[in-house]
């Protein structure tokens, strides 16, 4: 079959790329390796707690043979369990003494159906960041290219937040943010005056804090408050690719959508160095086939984009598909993760609120901004919530049993307040992830092999995460009670990303300003492979504006005739 | 000189933790005797479960854990659930219970009149929940994730179990906490009332 352009990946940028193609007129496929959804019937997000299997748990042994590592992931459970790859079909391998967990969709939609839907825009402090330290290589990119289109993804899947005015956070195209609660709003006080130029404000999310009209055409209808987002939305409250941006594909009568369908590779003329095609396995009979396009999308994830570059390695690129620089699969950017301060926090007594918020705070970057970084570049944000301590903190403590337990269950908690770091790694071309040389999967594609450690520049970051962390606590009048100060296993912080970087040189880099590749011009890759460098924020907007900023630019170069 | 005291007086916890929880039970523990189906815990050990669950949980002016339906879910979750390291764990510090009522009371714990199970519990709950070193080469851990370590890992497990299934309950969430599954929406602030009951929370926020 032969399309205008193949999509390959479905999640947060394949998704915004096939709808962008499709709006202009092509004919696209979208090429998905997991299974088929349907919301309607594949969602749990209708059961009630009581109603869960296990009181949401997966089975112990199940765990430990089919999910090991995507078990790890916050948002996996017996609700969400179908969301996940099974490690046991999608093993990777790693060296022992450096694990890396690479949390992986196996369905359409992918990650954008569970993610924690963090929305914040890069800064042009962001994109000079590399050409100012020399880390890296420098962004072909600056934020004047990217703003009009973050303002276009933004009022596409709605971002609620407010307006601030920080250099180091653009602000965008807000739907009404969600407000802070009363120990927030008294912890944004003190930290704000006594730490000037640190803020304190509510988490931008992809949630309809008020839907609009681009939205309930969709579908989609504002945020019920639930807080069980990951299991997917009935409501379309959030932006996922299965409520926005494949729904409004689909509306143009220009997408196809093939599931269990795996890429084996890319298959270039070696005359004219372009795609022609992309081989498949089935993923059910393991049958191979193929399928023709004029242009092609790779938003396979970071590191499933990159194994498919290496896998599709030829007679003339036996490093593998645009990987003269030899970048494909290195520079892979995880951000420090895990990294928080728990506090009791003296918040009004006699507050409280109502419903589930679906976000929490947000402390914007203020290292190497308004304050000196000790002995790193770069920076971290702080995501994190006060809260009522729930039933159980009061409940379940040595002794206490019987009446008592209801007792202490039924009183409302103290005020507890997490902030939790996420920090910016550098670009190290030995973070990387390389076919491995012997084992396969059982569609006899050789799995991913990642190796990567974090350098001198992120641990001396850990500390100040830390100190900073308990700091602005503490001034607040939090006396913190626990830390978490050894980061998370690498990949956890979901935001992996850098194995294809963008680049003026394609000696070092992978992709151009447009994330067309410089040795390919039909191939465009725009999920967290293209990244230079990390900022701190949580990186699925940027991949969303730069996959619709380089649909845009494709089919311009489609309608003159270059491609 | 410090430290050599500290682990005194953790080795005294634990010889008292041991002798309330009855030595030998701690020692070993028959577990899933001669039972057919090794999945599923026994008729004695669902009877103890029962007395445990309503002891732990029981009815006040709402009902227990055992009207919640919270051992006959615990049942299914002992088979569908658990692993066999964690049905050891339960059966095991069910096993406890009962070992301990019979060395401190003459009696098996389901014998005990509900009057005499509470204070009894009580007893046993503290000293099973005193926390102890853990063995060498167990990970660290972090407040998301901690590792236990206390003298009865099973009983830690048990109670918390049967505390969270009760508190996922619809009696749990409905008549003593309060739960919504559909909000509708946020509002940042509403003023406590003497009504005011906690509400669950899902998720990192």
């Amino acid at each position: 079959m032969k399309f205008d352009a193949i999509v390959i990946g479905s999640g947060m940028s394949g998704g915004i790329a096939a709808k962008e193609l499709c709006e202009r007129g092509l004919k696209v496929l979208v090429i998905e390796r997991g299974k088929m959804i349907d919301p309607a019937k594949d969602y749990m997000d209708h059961l009630q707690p009581w109603e869960l299997p296990n009181n949401n748990k997966v089975a112990e042994d199940e765990v430990a043979e089919h999910w090991p590592v995507q078990s790890t992931c916050y948002a996996f459970g017996s609700a969400t369990k179908q969301f996940f790859a099974k490690d046991s079909e999608q093993p990777m391998s790693t060296p022992d003494d450096k694990p890396f967990a690479w949390i992986k969709g196996d369905h359409l939609g992918g990650r954008s159906v569970m993610w924690g839907r963090q929305s914040y825009r890069l800064s042009e402090m962001d994109l000079e960041a590399n050409s100012k330290d020399g880390h890296g290589v420098d962004w072909p990119i600056r934020y004047a290219d990217l703003a009009p289109w973050y303002d276009h993804v933004e009022k596409f899947i709605g971002v609620a937040g407010s307006k601030e005015g920080l250099p180091q956070l653009p602000d965008g195209e807000f739907l009404p943010a969600f407000e802070l609660n009363d120990a927030e709003k008294q912890f944004k006080a003190s930290v704000e005056q006594k730490f000037p130029g640190r803020k304190v404000i509510s988490g931008r999310v992809a949630n309809l804090s008020k839907a609009q009209p681009q939205h309930e055409e969709l579908g989609r209808t504002s945020c019920q408050a639930r807080s069980i987002c990951e299991r997917g939305c009935r409501f379309g409250a959030m932006h996922s690719s299965l409520t926005s941006s494949l729904p409004a594909a689909t509306r143009t009568g220009n997408l196809t959508i093939v599931t269990d369908a795996i890429v084996h590779s890319l298959v270039q003329d070696p005359k004219t160095g372009r795609i022609t095609s992309v081989k498949v396995i089935d993923a059910k009979t393991s049958e191979g086939r193929t399928y023709e396009a004029r242009i092609f999308f790779l938003n396979a994830s970071t590191l499933g984009s990159a194994q498919i570059l290496l896998n599709s390695a030829n007679e003339a690129n036996p490093r593998g598909l645009a990987n003269g620089s030899d970048q494909v699969g290195r520079n892979i950017m995880d951000h420090l993760y895990g990294l928080a301060n728990i506090a009791m926090f003296p918040g009004p007594e006699d507050s409280y609120y109502h419903g589930r918020r679906p976000t929490g705070i947000y402390i914007p970057r203020f290292r190497n901004v308004t304050e000196d970084g000790p002995g790193f570049v770069r920076g971290y944000g702080y995501q994190g919530g006060i809260s009522r301590a729930g039933w159980k903190d009061l409940a379940l403590q040595p002794g206490v049993v019987g009446a008592e337990i209801k007792a202490r269950a039924r009183t409302l908690g103290p005020w507890i307040g997490v902030i939790a770091g996420f920090g910016e790694v550098l670009p190290n071309p030995d973070n990387r992830m390389t076919l491995h040389a012997s084992r396969k999967d059982k569609w006899g594609l050789p799995i991913p092999h990642v190796e990567y450690s974090i350098g001198p520049n992120e641990r001396a970051m850990v500390k100040q995460i830390m100190d900073d962390g308990k700091a602005m606590l503490e001034a607040a009048g939090g006396k913190v009670i626990k830390q978490a100060d050894i980061p998370a296993t690498p990949g956890l912080g979901i935001h992996e990303m850098g194995t294809a970087r963008m680049g003026h040189d394609p000696k070092t880099s992978v992709l151009n300003k447009w994330n067309q590749a410089h040795e390919v011009a039909n191939l465009f890759i725009t999920d967290g492979s293209a990244m230079a460098s990390s900022g701190c924020q949580n990186p699925s907007l940027t991949y969303m504006a730069l996959s619709a900023r380089a649909a845009d630019y494709a089919v311009k170069l489609m309608k003159e005739g270059a491609l | 000189m410090m430290e050599d005291m500290l682990a005194m007086d953790r080795r005294g916890l634990m010889a008292r933790a041991m002798l309330l929880l009855g030595a030998t039970a701690v020692a070993g523990c028959d577990f899933l005797p001669g039972s057919g189906s090794p999945a599923s815990l026994s008729a004695d050990r669902l009877k103890l479960l029962d007395a445990f669950a309503d002891t732990l949980i029981p009815v006040t002016d709402t009902p227990g854990a055992v009207a919640a339906g919270v051992p006959l879910k615990l049942a299914g979750m002992f088979k569908d659930w658990a692993s066999d390291k964690t049905r050891e764990e339960l059966s095991g510090a069910l096993d406890r219970i009962d070992a301990a009522a019979r060395k401190a009371k003459g009696r098996g714990f389901v014998e005990l009149a509900p009057a005499e199970r509470q204070p009894f519990l009580a007893e046993h709950d503290k000293a099973a929940l005193v926390e102890v070193p853990p063995p060498p080469g167990v990970p660290k851990g972090n407040p998301f994730e901690p590792v236990i370590s206390v003298v009865d890992n099973g009983y830690h497990k048990l109670k918390e179990l049967v505390a969270v299934t009760y508190y996922f309950s619809e009696v749990g969430l409905t008549k003593e906490l309060t739960y919504e599954h559909v909000p509708g929406g946020w509002t940042a602030s509403v003023k406590v009332t003497p009504q005011t009951r906690p509400a669950i929370t899902f998720g990192a926020f």
